[in-house]
């Protein structure tokens, strides 16, 4: 997929001035926000999963060349094929031959944000293969010609009626006038249109949150079902899926699907959780002829050996994107690619580059909410600012923002000139603010002042003040206190 | 195919070379299932009911594989639900066929069927989840095409938590291959992809009916 965060501060402005996408979002947190603190509460022991889980992850990880062999070596047992894709051209071309070896027209398709990421759909089509998303939010922004704004939500930037339109439109055989107004009307819409296609296509294509080594399974986990239909009903089934998502057992993947779930939306258990391991058995009366996982590095090895390779434990789970302020201030479209969200922050620039994503990892408050929330505990905040100190080491951050950092930096290294600075500025600035006691403009600073003021300081620097209070009269312990 | 093999090499000597030097971090082990996947007796059997009907489960008793059928007629009659259905070959042999109003077929579902009926190999009483798996007896698009999801599962078969299923699926193994597909099912399916809204039925079945069956499973035997 395109990247298009270079444009991050253009979409921001336009995202905050849009009332229907801040609709939108507020129904969005509201209701994942609580279900989520509801689930956590439910488990006694989740922080406890929480630090199995990342072992297993490290673990994992430190080991991943020797699961992935297990891994292929188990699914060739269970009749599939492996296919291993370095980056997003060769893993198309792998797809692509995939549909002309068994000639396929059509594919239908479970969510996947990795063939998101190949941008699959469009290069399908080109090639005259027709791709159907049959997950509803996806059904959705297909129709729309649009990208995923959440990875588990995908059209949660849109509301009732914006969607209403988009089948008004799309379905045009239906009667003009038929209800629209529900959830449960357009959802029953999107079903009954959906209904007879899984059947018809040649392919299914699905993403994997997990693959197991043990077992040579890859594994889905919806509510919807749709991603079981468009496997079982198809006579080739492809499964797309990026390698940190391999998990050594069954067991190790019960202790993420713990997690999962009740960290994404808030249940114990998802509706559907189903391990696929190989085509149809004989004597078997459904499912697929033939079974192939294509595993996409696609940066990934990077990563790897890098300073973002805490960020591969993460589990699209999309915690962090439902408890931040900024997300739910800007939506996921405005970063610009794939992924959103805090976990967008480090892993769109670790993925496509510094250089077209620089205001991703600054566009954070750093309030620690994503952290907090993660149940692999990735320190985002953390990794957001490694991706800054690079960028400005690499002299991807503007000039005037090293200038000024520089300044900064000699300032505060020298305690006695900073304390001499600050000092000079408070009482400069103390006597240069109106009666409003507010700067409305400052140098340097347009656009911070452009939507709040800066408070005049009033009577001394904080060490003035300190001084001050723990002069001798007073004793000298107490300031520690 | 272009590069198939070439990458393949070229990915593992990328991970290799990553990892290469590194403290490896041991496998922590098990971990111990939390309080609600370790009850036994019937406080799991009644923490099984409370999570698969907090999930919008329906639940029937019956005492006997062989009054499946009967109890299948009978909820159907009561919910005014259509009696054409689909049946699991592991439950053809009951007497279907004696049961007034039912239109039984035996075999895999299509999408004019409008009731399924299977037999699972396991359950976790934690989250109130059935396991299905795919194989000759039990199709897997009975789970899924029909609107209706009727399940049956022995009493015998419901594990505290999801440990008890890798272990059903590991005697499994023993004997049998690896199956294409399991399915674990938690409850009818169901979407929130407008507006957050749940909405239930998305493009799986709208309602999902669990018999507990006092009775030993007709599983062909396991180790």
């Amino acid at each position: 997929m395109e990247v298009s965060s270079q444009k991050f501060n253009d979409h921001v402005h336009q995202a905050v001035d849009d009332a229907n996408l801040k609709g939108a979002m507020g129904k969005l947190t509201g209701a994942l926000r609580p279900n989520r603190a509801r689930a956590v509460a439910g488990l006694p022991e989740f922080d406890d999963y929480r630090d199995h889980g990342i072992a297993i992850k490290m673990h994992t990880l430190d080991h991943i060349d020797r699961y992935l062999e297990e891994f292929e070596t188990n699914v060739v047992a269970n009749g599939g094929h492996v296919h291993w894709c370095a980056d997003e051209d060769s893993a198309r071309e792998t797809i692509l031959g995939l549909c002309r070896q068994y000639d396929v027209k059509t594919v239908t398709k479970g969510k996947s944000m990795v063939t998101e990421e190949l941008g699959l759909n469009a290069f399908l089509d080109q090639h005259g293969i027709l791709p159907l998303e049959t997950d509803l939010g996806e059904y959705i922004i297909q129709l729309r010609g649009e990208s995923p704004s959440h990875i588990i939500a995908p059209a949660t930037h849109l509301q009732r009626h914006d969607i209403a339109q988009t089948f008004r439109d799309a379905h045009d055989h239906l009667d003009p006038n038929r209800p629209m107004d529900t959830a449960e009307s357009l959802t029953e819409e999107a079903r009954q249109e959906l209904r007879e296609k899984y059947g018809a296509a040649d392919a299914g294509i699905t993403g994997a949150n997990f693959m197991i080594a043990e077992t040579g399974s890859t594994i889905i986990v919806t509510n919807e079902g749709n991603g079981d239909l468009t496997q079982t009903l198809a006579k080739t089934h492809i499964v797309v899926a990026s390698m940190e998502k391999i998990l050594p057992t069954m067991d190790d993947a019960g202790v993420m699907l713990r997690l999962l779930a009740r960290s994404a939306t808030g249940q114990d258990m998802s509706v559907y959780t189903t391990l696929s391991s190989g085509p149809r058995r004989p004597g078997d009366l459904d499912g697929p002829d033939s079974f192939h996982v294509v595993i996409v590095d696609n940066g990934r090895s990077t990563m790897l050996a890098g300073s973002e390779r805490e960020m591969l434990r993460c589990l699209r789970c999309s915690a962090c994107l439902n408890h931040c302020p900024v997300y739910a201030s800007i939506g996921g479209h405005a970063y610009g690619w794939v992924y959103s969200g805090p976990m967008g922050k480090v892993l769109t620039p670790s993925l496509v580059g510094l250089e077209q994503t620089k205001d991703l990892p600054n566009a954070s408050t750093f309030c620690g909410k994503c952290q907090e929330v993660c149940p692999m505990r990735i320190p985002l905040p953390k990794l957001m600012r490694n991706l800054r100190a690079k960028q400005t080491e690499q002299k991807i951050t503007p000039l005037k923002q090293r200038v000024l950092l520089a300044l900064w930096s000699s300032l505060a290294s020298r305690p006695r000139f900073y304390r001499f600075v600050t000092g000079m500025m408070t009482g400069a600035l103390a006597r240069m603010a109106g009666p409003k006691r507010v700067f409305t403009w400052l140098p340097f600073l347009g656009d911070w002042v452009q939507s709040r003021d800066f408070v005049a300081p009033e009577g001394g620097s904080f060490f003035d003040r300190y001084r001050a209070s723990s002069s001798p009269s007073s004793s000298k312990g107490e300031a520690h206190d | 195919m272009i590069n198939a093999r070439n990458d393949r090499a070229e990915i593992f000597a990328r991970l290799r070379e990553a990892n290469a030097g590194r403290q490896k971090t041991p496998h922590p082990g098990a971990i111990a299932p939390p309080k609600k996947g370790s009850f036994s007796g019937k406080s799991r059997f009644d923490q099984f009911i409370e999570a698969a009907t907090a999930q919008y489960a329906s639940i029937a008793e019956v005492s006997r594989f062989a009054d499946i059928p009967a109890s299948v007629s009978d909820w159907l009659k009561g919910q005014n639900l259509p009696r054409d259905l689909v049946v699991a070959p592991i439950l053809s042999g009951y007497d279907w066929d004696q049961i007034k109003d039912i239109r039984p077929r035996v075999g895999a579902a299509t999408t004019s069927d409008m009731v399924g009926v299977s037999l699972a190999l396991s359950a976790a009483a934690e989250t109130g989840t059935v396991m299905m798996v795919a194989s000759e007896h039990t199709p897997t698009t009975l789970n899924f095409v029909p609107d209706v999801d009727i399940i049956a599962i022995s009493k015998k078969d419901i594990e505290a938590g999801l440990e008890g299923c890798w272990e059903k699926l590991r005697g499994w193994k023993k004997t049998n291959p690896m199956p294409r597909a399991v399915n674990f099912i938690t409850g009818p399916s169901r979407t929130a992809d407008v507006e957050a809204t749940m909405v239930l039925g998305a493009h799986g079945p709208r309602r999902l009916h669990l018999i507990l069956v006092d009775e030993k499973s007709p599983w062909p035997k396991l180790p």
